[in-house]
Formats: C-alpha cells, sequence, structure tokens
C-alpha cells in the first residue's frame, strides 16, 4: 500500500463520513483497497491505476445477441470484482462500446470504472460528434481517457481533445498505435505535444517499444498502455503446452497469462496493461498479475531467454 | 491483422439477420428455383428477367447485408457495399437492358457442374457453418448473404448461351477474396469453399468463353 493509496482512501472515508462521497471528483477504484495489488501512478496527475486493465476489440464485439452480452457482462463484473478499473474501447470495435453499455447499465457497482476510449474518424470536424455517440453508448457522462486511435489525423484530433477536456467531458488524453506501427511519428507527438497517455502494443516477444517510447514516455511522463499482451491469442496458444519454467513460483506466476502479463506491468514505464477475453475464468487468471511478486530486470532477462527458447 | 469479430459473432449475426429478414428467405428460395426451371426451359423474357433477380441479389447483399446489417459490427462491410452494388448494376445493365445473357441447361461437362454449383450455393452453403459445429439458424442464404449468391451467379454465367460479358467477372473475383481472408482470419477452414468453388467456376467460365459464340 503506497502512501498515495492511504491518503486517497483517507480523504474518500473522510467525505463518506460527511455524506460527500459522491460529490468527489475522482473515483476510487476498488483494486486501491485490494491488499498488495500493484498500481502505478498516472505521471500528469499522481492517481493511480490498477496495472492490469481490460480490452474490448473483437471480444465485446457480439451485436445484438442476448446472451452473448451477459456473458460479456459477467466478465466485465467479474473484471471489476477482480479490482480492475481501466476498460479500453473504441468506436472502431464495433458494437463493443454499446455492449459496455449494456453491461455497466446491469452491474450493481461500477464505480471503479476507469473509462477509456478512441476517437477514430479521418473528419476532425466529427470528432466531437464521435465523442458524445460513445458516451451515450458507455452511459457515461464522460471518459477518464480520450485517445487517438491509430494517429488517425491526430494534429486536429488532439486539438478537439484539448478542447473537450477544457469543457470537462475528458480527464485524459492520449494517443495509440498497435503491431508495432508508426512509433517514429508516435515518439515525435510524446516528444512534442502534452498528452497524458500513450498506448503501443509491447509484449515479450514484441519489444521494439524499450528501444524508444518506453524510455521516452518515463522521461516525459507519460502514461503507457500496453495492447496486444497475448498477440491476440496467438503468444497462449504458443506457450500453454509448454511447462512454466521451475523459477515461476518466485515471481507468483501460477500460469502463462500471468507469467506474460507480469513481463509487461514489470517494466517500471508501463502503467497498465489490456489483456482481452470473452471468458470470467481468463479473466481471474489474468487479473492474478495485480498480485503477488513481480520480475526484477535480471528475471526479465530470464523470461525473455526461456521463452525464446520453447 | 484480425478481423473486430469472432466466428461465433459472424454466426449469431446471421442467425439475428435471418430472423430479421424472415420470410424473404423463401422468396430468394422460390427466385433461385424459378431461376434455374427457366434456365431449363428457356423463355424469350427469361435471360433478362434472371438477370434481374441476379442484380436484385446482389443489391440486397450490398445494401441489407454489409450497410444495413453488419456494418455495425465490421467496419470493413463499409468497402464492401460498392462491391456488391457495381456488380449488381453490371449484371442490370448487361443482362437485363441489353439482354446479353441468356442462360440454358445444358447436358455436358460445363452444365453439370452449373448445376453442381447451384446445389452447392442453395443447399451446401448454408449448412456449412452448421457442419463446422456452429449454429443451424447462422445460414448463409442465397440472394441474402454473399457466399451463396456469389456461387449461385457464377452457377448461371455458366449456363449462358453467349458468351459472358468479361466485366462481369472481376468483382466476384473480389468477392471471392473477401470470402476466403474471412475464412482465414476466423479460422473458419469449412468458409473457405465458397472461395474456392467459386474460383473454380471462374475458371470453368472463362474457358468457356473461349468456346462460345458471342463475343464481348
Amino acid at each position: 500500500m503506497t502512501a498515495a493509496d492511504l491518503s486517497r482512501r483517507a480523504l474518500l472515508a473522510g467525505a463518506g463520513a460527511f455524506g460527500l462521497a459522491a460529490t468527489l471528483p475522482l473515483r476510487l477504484p476498488r483494486a486501491l483497497a485490494a491488499e498488495g495489488a500493484h498500481t502505478r501512478a498516472i505521471p500528469s496527475t499522481g492517481e493511480r491505476l490498477p496495472v492490469v486493465g481490460l480490452g474490448t476489440w473483437v471480444t465485446f464485439n457480439v451485436g445484438g445477441d442476448e446472451e452473448l452480452r451477459q456473458q460479456r457482462t459477467e466478465v466485465l463484473r467479474s473484471f471489476f470484482a477482480e479490482g480492475g478499473a481501466l476498460v479500453d474501447s473504441s468506436p472502431m470495435y464495433g458494437t463493443s462500446p454499446e455492449v459496455i453499455g449494456y453491461a455497466l447499465a446491469r452491474i450493481e457497482d461500477s464505480s471503479g470504472l476507469f473509462s477509456a476510449s478512441k476517437v477514430w474518424t479521418p473528419l476532425s470536424a466529427e470528432g466531437a460528434a464521435q465523442m458524445a455517440a460513445s458516451r451515450g453508448k458507455w452511459g457515461v457522462e464522460r471518459f477518464d481517457l480520450m485517445q487517438v486511435h491509430n494517429l488517425v489525423d491526430w494534429r486536429n484530433h488532439l486539438a478537439t481533445l484539448r478542447a473537450e477536456k477544457a469543457a470537462g467531458r475528458i480527464r485524459y488524453i492520449g494517443i495509440t498505435t498497435s503491431h508495432g506501427r508508426r512509433h517514429e511519428e508516435m515518439a515525435e507527438i510524446m516528444e512534442n505535444h502534452a498528452i497524458d497517455f500513450a498506448q503501443f502494443t509491447y509484449n515479450i516477444l514484441d519489444r521494439e517499444a524499450e528501444q524508444r517510447l518506453l524510455p521516452l514516455a518515463a522521461d516525459k511522463g507519460i502514461a503507457v498502455i500496453a495492447n496486444r499482451p497475448f498477440q491476440h491469442k496467438r503468444l497462449i496458444r504458443r506457450f500453454q503446452d509448454a511447462p512454466l519454467p521451475d523459477w515461476a513460483g518466485e515471481i507468483d506466476c501460477a500460469n502463462w497469462p500471468q507469467f506474460l502479463l507480469k513481463f509487461i506491468v514489470s517494466h517500471p514505464a508501463v502503467t497498465c496493461v489490456i489483456p482481452a477475453t470473452t471468458q470470467v475464468e481468463h479473466v481471474k487468471e489474468n487479473m492474478g498479475a495485480l498480485h503477488g511478486r513481480l520480475p526484477d530486470e535480471a528475471q526479465r532477462r530470464e523470461m525473455i531467454r526461456y521463452v525464446e527458447s520453447l | 491483422m484480425n478481423l473486430p469479430y469472432s466466428a461465433e459473432v459472424l454466426y449469431s449475426f446471421l442467425a439475428g439477420y435471418n430472423a430479421a429478414l424472415w420470410p424473404l428467405q423463401l422468396l430468394a428460395y422460390a427466385l433461385a428455383l424459378a431461376a434455374l426451371l427457366l434456365a431449363w426451359k428457356p423463355r424469350r423474357w427469361s435471360g433478362r428477367a434472371t438477370s434481374v433477380a441476379l442484380a436484385a441479389g446482389w443489391a440486397a447483399c450490398g445494401f441489407v447485408f454489409h450497410l444495413e446489417h453488419f456494418l455495425p459490427i465490421n467496419f470493413f462491410a463499409g468497402y464492401f457495399v460498392p462491391v456488391f452494388l457495381l456488380q449488381a448494376l453490371l449484371l442490370f445493365w448487361s443482362g437485363g437492358v441489353l439482354g446479353r445473357l441468356d442462360f440454358r441447361l445444358r447436358r455436358d461437362r460445363s452444365g453439370a457442374l452449373a448445376l453442381a454449383l447451384a446445389a452447392a450455393a442453395l443447399v451446401l452453403v448454408p449448412l456449412l457453418g452448421w457442419l463446422g459445429g456452429h449454429r443451424l439458424d447462422g445460414a448463409a442464404i442465397v440472394g441474402l448473404a454473399p457466399a451463396p449468391t456469389l456461387l449461385f451467379t457464377l452457377a448461371l454465367l455458366l449456363l449462358s448461351e453467349t458468351r459472358p460479358p468479361l466485366y462481369l467477372l472481376p468483382l466476384p473475383l473480389l468477392a471471392a477474396g473477401i470470402g476466403a481472408a474471412e475464412a482465414w482470419f476466423l479460422d473458419l477452414p469449412w468458409e473457405a469453399l465458397p472461395p474456392v468453388l467459386a474460383l473454380l467456376a471462374i475458371a470453368a467460365i472463362q474457358i468457356r468463353r473461349r468456346a462460345a459464340p458471342g463475343a464481348v
């Protein structure tokens, strides 16, 4: 438990005692109350986030199927129950935003939600309307984080995001890319523009971000969201039949998802990783990475050596 | 690269789509069977009528399937709309307006292949998902969904008495590519059958074009 956690807890407890909890501008992720859960500070404010979030690419895009929507509601409910906070989506993800909204409306307590969406349109004039539509689909009054998806028309969209932030409809702004694309351009934005978050691909096999983006984020005080932690299931399929190394217990990894996620979140510049899943069991496995020991630098190198030997 | 939806969601979507359109499936099958009957016993007007029906099927795949229903799940569907609408226009123009398509069932190898392709479009393709372990109500129906519409169209073009215009072939080839990509990315090997059959059909049509009269 960190000093920041304690101070926020104390603040909330005090505010609750005076009946003021509902008026607080910052919500308190339940993960912060989970003993020993790993959190990281968002550099621009110091607000802490649980290091494991939830992605929704493919997994929450289930259309109008009521049965599948119910299943995804259980996934999200389990995510919150396990101490999760950051849920990431995009208008590009089909019906995912409205399925998130469907689930949030049915989950008794989603107050820990840290909502992260994106603006994804080549027409910057449509940005504000698209963000308003996303708020409607999620059923939220504002987004905690709004990102420019895949750097689409990022100059104009960043201007819109700043205006939305000033208007109180966004708390943080960011940019995203994935699959290792356009890292040079991303670095240029991180170098020269005031953003709170950068999202890009980082996992045990895709480590290009270690060269420039992760050090730059640390240097500039930008929070990092790591996407594609499992290369869209590929890493799990590739390694699942192999045994974990004997020393996996030393970093409290009981399964491959935890092993792969702990590699990512043990990088000091990473704020949060966003695995996606359709199954409650997998949520529980993933959220296990919130707890226990994290690998040190020597152990991280050993983790790489081990998976590359498989 | 990944598609924005899973195989499970694809068949769930098709089930919802079929439910939303019911009972248009009956009309679609009736029109398809009528087209085959007219190829068996052609009338003076049957080439134009069948062409218009095929054009309607492609237009439905563009407007109703891709634009109205699939686009909310799959943003790529927006790119497929013009492919299907343009093919609808070409079929309508060449067959319905210019009368360059006359379909006749022949007792030769290409006639047999055309019948087999039509049977695949009407019977086998709708069952592919179910045979692969998915839900039966997620069947793709001719005239309303791309894969069977593609195969049925190629089956009829194979029955064309005169050379079908070359410009009727590139977009079906592209549609087959789209179907193959979906089968690949969703890891649905059985859904690769319609694109493979479509390639076979296009090759057979091209062979027949060289032998048939009425160069266009």
